[in-house]
């Protein structure tokens, strides 16, 4: 397919969901009453509860979901493995840390950027250890358990620090951060973790030929005149910010940097350049719709939106484990 | 013997009041282990036969009690520690694990369950139990009338809607002694009007496309920062107009003298006898 084709019906996609996500709630809003409003620029309760609610929560969806799904296809893309998954190896675990960390001992309240800047240096840590632990002709193996130990030190380092909280509700905050969640955020978030999110998605997509070049083994690579540390720590640095941005603000919420890429993928003829920008447009798409699907659920309290990312997710990692394994053979 | 004992158990379990008034001598070595128990016993006990209080209630941030609770034991309501301190009358609250209650029973010590109260009806009675197992019931009668008095004084008709919005959203809906506190002082609650029963989840939209006139919310410290308590700052919320009243945890968590406290706050938001805001 053409990617001119399949992004505009990614990107067409991702806006109509986005739009109907704002038509969804715990309210009924007399929509045409208040689109009359929004353009008189009149203020009631209803353009309240649109403009200060559902727009940015629509928004951060998009923003979000763009940040992993492109996160996703450029690690794997770097690493040359396909389960090379910002939540799989534990970057979006280490950037949970790293927000908490800044988020309870209150220096995110005297400046707010400090929060999604505590989740990117807790990501950009986490992809060095996995680097350091996976070495660079990592095996599937290799990644996926370095990634069981990154995830696993930082889930208990999260744990510790909410338990050490002096805050009586720190403790329970957990699952917010393990699972992720879209609810009641305000445009705030949008405005510190937005521009930040694009900063990783600039150094990810620039010069995307590179992954292709690597993608033919790195002598050729080099030999094509791709500066390997160069790209290595653009790719790094990159998924630090769109990943740790995007946590800092939502939790963590995984597989979508899994499943989009890996859905993707052979609409794209294999080409890792090409799967960069329609990942990033299909992570949208499915964050989106998750967001959606946990509005409408008629649970007393909102489900967070990881239970339903992992709930499509995880069978996609384990159908991939098999498959490698039959190829492996 | 220790038939005998879990017979006596057994006694203050179910019929308490009235083994209490069959003549039984007043325990001399009483055990609190949640902070709203600690607060009626110490309102009601004479202070030589309290053994130990929970060491919450010996926090001024968290109780009226805390200067009543100077010198005494605190405990943190282990059944090893209460083992050790050999209570002939434990006071606990629903919410003491099944584990540590077993093991108290088991070893026959005599134990009353506080639950927790939904209206002023429950606390007068609970304070009246609690006397009685005391063996301080006209402490407790008086006590009771006394309290009467007050919240009788504080009590105005309806004006104004009011709210009670806790952190992740939570309120007090119908059938909450919080409700009633609100009716008392003035406020018709808006959740409650909206049907929410019990302690209940609202949504912030709810709460943009309802607006009360007055937000009551717990005090919070500024310096704790949590997730939790973010819902409160939302921009939604500032954009409506909503006078907010914030009543420190301490006058309106437990069925004790100490809701009439908290009732003076929310009084004095309407009444306008002094201006208490954000």
């Amino acid at each position: 397919m053409k990617s001119r084709v399949l992004n505009t019906v990614l990107a067409s996609s991702a806006i109509v969901l986005a739009a109907a996500g704002m038509t969804v709630g715990p309210v009924d809003l007399p929509v045409g009453e208040m689109v009359g409003q929004l353009f008189a620029g009149e203020r009631s309760a209803s353009t309240i509860v649109f403009l200060e609610l559902r727009v940015p929560r629509g928004v951060l969806g998009l923003l979000v979901g763009a940040s992993l799904g492109l996160a996703g296809a450029a690690m794997q893309g770097l690493l040359r493995n396909p389960l090379a998954e910002p939540g799989i190896v534990g970057i979006s675990g280490s950037a949970a840390f790293g927000a908490v960390v800044v988020f309870y001992s209150g220096l995110a309240a005297l400046f707010s950027l400090a929060l999604p800047l505590g989740g990117i240096a807790g990501a950009f840590v986490g992809v060095m250890v996995l680097f350091i632990l996976s070495g660079r002709q990592a095996s599937t193996l290799t990644i996926v358990l370095a990634g069981i130990a990154v995830n696993a030190f930082a889930g208990a380092a999260t744990a510790l620090a909410l338990n050490l909280s002096p805050n009586p509700y720190a403790a329970f905050e957990i699952i917010f951060w393990q699972l992720g969640s879209f609810a009641d955020r305000s445009f705030e978030h949008v405005l510190f973790a937005g521009p930040l999110m694009a900063v990783g998605w600039f150094m990810l997509l620039w010069r995307p030929g590179d992954l292709d070049a690597l993608s033919l083994g790195e002598e050729t690579a080099a030999s094509l005149g791709v500066s390997l540390p160069h790209l290595r720590f653009r790719i790094i640095a990159g998924a630090s910010f769109a990943v740790g941005a995007a946590v800092a603000v939502s939790g963590v919420i995984g597989f979508v940097g899994l499943v989009v890429p890996h859905l993707l993928r052979p609409l794209v003829g294999f080409q890792p350049s090409r799967l960069l920008l329609s990942s990033a447009l299909g992570g949208a798409v499915l964050v989106l719709a998750a967001d959606i699907f946990v509005r409408v659920l008629p649970t007393a309290t909102e489900l967070k939106i990881g239970v339903v990312t992992a709930i499509v997710g995880a069978p996609f990692f384990l159908l991939l484990i098999y498959r490698l394994r039959q190829e492996e053979v | 013997m220790l038939t005998l004992l879990r017979l006596a158990s057994f006694c203050f379990l179910t019929l308490g009041a009235l083994c209490a008034m069959a003549g039984q001598s007043a325990p001399k070595r009483v055990v609190s282990l949640n902070l709203c128990a600690d607060e009626l016993v110490l309102a009601l006990a004479d202070k030589s036969s309290i053994q130990s209080v929970s060491w919450l209630v010996a926090d001024p941030q968290m109780s009226f009690y805390a200067d009543e609770a100077g010198g005494l034991h605190l405990n943190r309501g282990g059944a090893e520690e209460v083992l050790s301190l050999h209570p002939d009358l434990v006071v606990a609250g629903t919410y003491t694990t099944r584990a540590t209650r077993t093991v108290l029973e088991d070893h026959g010590i005599p134990l009353l369950i506080l639950e927790l109260p939904e209206s002023l009806v429950e606390v007068f009675e609970q304070i009246r139990t609690v006397a009685d197992h005391l063996g301080r019931q006209e402490r407790g009668a008086g006590l009771i009338a006394e309290l009467r008095r007050q919240i009788e004084a504080l009590r105005v008709p309806v004006q104004w809607r009011g709210l009670v919005y806790h952190p992740n959203g939570f309120t007090n809906g119908a059938g909450t002694l919080v409700d009633e506190m609100l009716a008392i002082t003035g406020y018709e609650n808006v959740a409650s009007a909206s049907g929410v029963q019990g302690f209940s989840q609202f949504s912030l939209e709810r709460v943009v496309m309802n607006p009360p006139d007055v937000l009551v919310i717990n005090q919070v410290a500024e310096d704790l920062p949590s997730m939790a308590d973010q819902i409160l700052a939302h921009r939604a919320l500032k954009r409506s107009s909503l006078q907010i009243v914030e009543v420190p945890f301490k006058a309106w968590t437990c069925g004790s003298p100490a809701l009439v406290e908290g009732l003076r706050i929310l009084r004095s938001a309407t009444g306008g006898q002094e201006e208490i805001s954000r």
